[in-house]
């Protein structure tokens, strides 16, 4: 704090002083301080919204030719015989959709069963142990997990080929230690008065967990596995390398048949050497963006709604 | 359940009084957190069917002691409990002891309302049914009884499957009240059950209290001596750690044994 005092002015703000706070000695500095200070934080916040508003605003302007309802109802197969043929994401979107269901099973399951196993039951050990992998799991970088899935499950001892069931997975392992953070977090919020409650009265560790701490703790959980959406409806890596791709609307067929998803429309069609197959990857691209945007503002919904509950419990 | 059966351990004139049910006994009880001694050798025995009020200057270990009957400090890492603790001739921290069941009849009731985020209903009536008390059938009878029980019946009965959480502090209070009472219990652990609550409702409760201590055991922690000078039957003076006295509420208030009894009642202590 000396560096507050340093510059204090001799003369007429000297009434001010005598012993009281030093920054009351110079509220003019003070003020000084104070707007550089936000003008910083505005800046900052600046540098965060505009890329971001720079990229919806550049994508809207490369995919204009194609926001039209054809973009919903047309496949992004291209033919260069026919170039000016409607074109669209609709194998991408139903595709993504496809995956994310699946991701919704697998990984929503298992997530949300092993953060409640780690917070709830697990001796500290243990814990501690699950914790750790957790993280490091979400740590490894999503074309590693796709390389382990192209080895393992599509081209390795399972044989199962460019499928639904490897992309599932592959997606499922990069999703599920978010799922498990927010199933932690979700249920770490419940206040301990809740618990405390339901020990004296002798109830069952299970029964506290699924009666009483699972109403505070399901918005938490919710926002998790929307997380988990918006993360696999974004991922491509590991796709790539598991399900590959198609332009073909999607099929239910666990395995030996590749899928599409919606980034892949963008991946596939930026090497075209088509102007229409560049507006459709920004249109891609664009759907993308705002399908994520979307989760994340219900996922967000969901956490508020969490907090709110547990605030509005007065305990 | 509570397996293991000790003898009956009475102290001076209340000997066979902790083996009766609802009988609470402790002897010699040490409760240490880490390095940190809070309870040196706690040694009383509460009599049945009668309310115990403990008092002290805060940080005396009311509540500790408290804890210590229904085996709270089981979860709190780093907490060391020495000693005996026997409930109906029981002890608490026996082998074989199955905590759930020793809370089934030791219930307890916080500073402040902690009700579940269920409906009003399924707050009294989760933990019978959870601990097989009651039938399915006898739910709503169950739940009835016992909100009349403790007088907010006519306040809650038209909104029975609504959250807990619009109702007042008193009324969601009585609501833990009637939870607790939904599973029989034979003693009644009230840790300052009224600090945070308006005269009125503190009133109503303190009568409740008088009232259940026909059938069971009730032991509250009070830093108010006026309540405890109007609710107790026996009154348990700690500080630091220690009993300096546990008499009769009319012995202990009006012609105290111990000097600091004297000090603490007139407040010139605490």
């Amino acid at each position: 704090m000396s560096s507050l005092r340093a510059p204090t002015p001799k003369g007429g703000l000297a009434r001010f002083g005598d012993g009281l706070d030093s920054a009351r000695r110079s509220p003019l500095l003070r003020r000084l301080r104070s707007a550089i200070f936000w003008a910083l934080c505005g800046a900052a916040l600046l540098a965060i919204i505009l890329p971001l508003l720079d990229m919806i605003v550049t994508l809207i302007q490369q995919a204009a030719p194609l926001l039209n309802l054809n973009l919903l109802t047309h496949g992004s197969a291209i033919d260069p015989a026919h170039l000016n043929a409607p074109i669209g994401v609709e194998n991408g979107i139903l595709g993504s959709l496809l995956l994310g269901l699946g991701v919704l099973i697998v990984a929503g399951i298992i997530g949300v069963l092993a953060g409640l196993y780690i917070v709830e039951f697990a001796p500290p050990r243990p814990r501690a142990v699950m914790r750790f992998f957790s993280e490091v799991l979400s740590g490894v970088p999503s074309i590693v997990v796709g390389l382990v899935a192209y080895t393992v499950l599509v081209n390795g001892p399972l044989q199962w080929h460019y499928s639904l069931v490897a992309a599932v997975i592959s997606l499922s392992v990069i999703t599920i230690p978010y799922i498990v953070k927010n199933t932690e977090v979700a249920f770490d919020q419940a206040p301990r008065s809740l618990r405390e409650g339901a020990a004296a009265l002798g109830l069952s560790r299970l029964t506290t967990a699924r009666k009483i701490l699972l109403p505070t703790a399901l918005p938490g959980i919710v926002g998790g596995l929307i997380l988990a959406q918006a993360i696999a409806m974004g991922e491509t890596a590991p796709l790539l390398f598991s399900a590959n791709w198609t332009d073909a609307n999607p099929v239910i067929k666990l395995t030996n048949n590749p899928e599409p998803y919606l980034t892949g429309v963008t991946y596939n069609t930026l090497i075209l050497p088509y102007v229409q197959a560049h507006e459709l990857a920004a249109a891609a691209a664009l759907v993308t963006v705002l399908i994520i945007l979307l989760l994340l503002v219900m996922g967000r919904a969901a956490t508020a709604r969490s907090k709110r509950m547990t605030e509005r419990m007065d305990l | 359940m509570l397996t293991r059966a000790v003898g009956s351990i009475g102290v001076g004139s209340q000997v066979g009084a902790a083996s009766v049910p609802g009988g609470v006994a402790v002897r010699d009880l040490h409760v240490l957190y880490r390095a940190n001694e809070l309870l040196h050798g706690v040694s009383s025995t509460f009599r049945p069917n009668a309310v115990s009020a403990i008092v002290g200057p805060t940080g005396c270990g009311k509540t500790t002691l408290l804890r210590s009957i229904n085996r709270m400090h089981d979860s709190t890492p780093g907490m060391r409990v020495t000693g005996s603790v026997t409930v109906g001739g029981e002890d608490v921290y026996g082998r074989g002891v199955v905590v759930r069941g020793l809370r089934r009849k030791v219930g307890m009731l916080f500073q402040r309302a902690n009700p579940f985020p269920q409906s009003i209903a399924d707050n009294v009536s989760l933990a019978p049914l959870a601990h097989g008390t009651v039938s399915r059938h006898g739910v709503s009878a169950l739940v009835e009884e016992h909100l009349r029980l403790v007088g907010l019946w006519d306040a809650v009965k038209d909104r029975l499957d609504r959250s807990p959480f619009h109702l007042s502090g008193g009324q969601q209070q009585l609501l833990c009240l009637a939870r607790t009472l939904a599973l029989s219990p034979e003693v009644l652990l009230l840790d300052e059950p009224t600090s945070a609550l308006d005269p009125d409702t503190t009133e109503h409760i303190e009568g409740l209290i008088k009232q259940l201590s026909a059938r069971v055991t009730v032991l509250v922690v009070t830093h108010n001596l006026a309540q405890a000078n109007r609710i107790a039957d026996d009154v348990l003076f700690l500080m630091a750690g220690s009993v300096v006295e546990f008499a009769p509420a009319q012995t202990f208030f009006q012609n105290p044994a111990d000097e600091r009894s004297r000090a603490y009642v007139s407040g010139r202590i605490g």
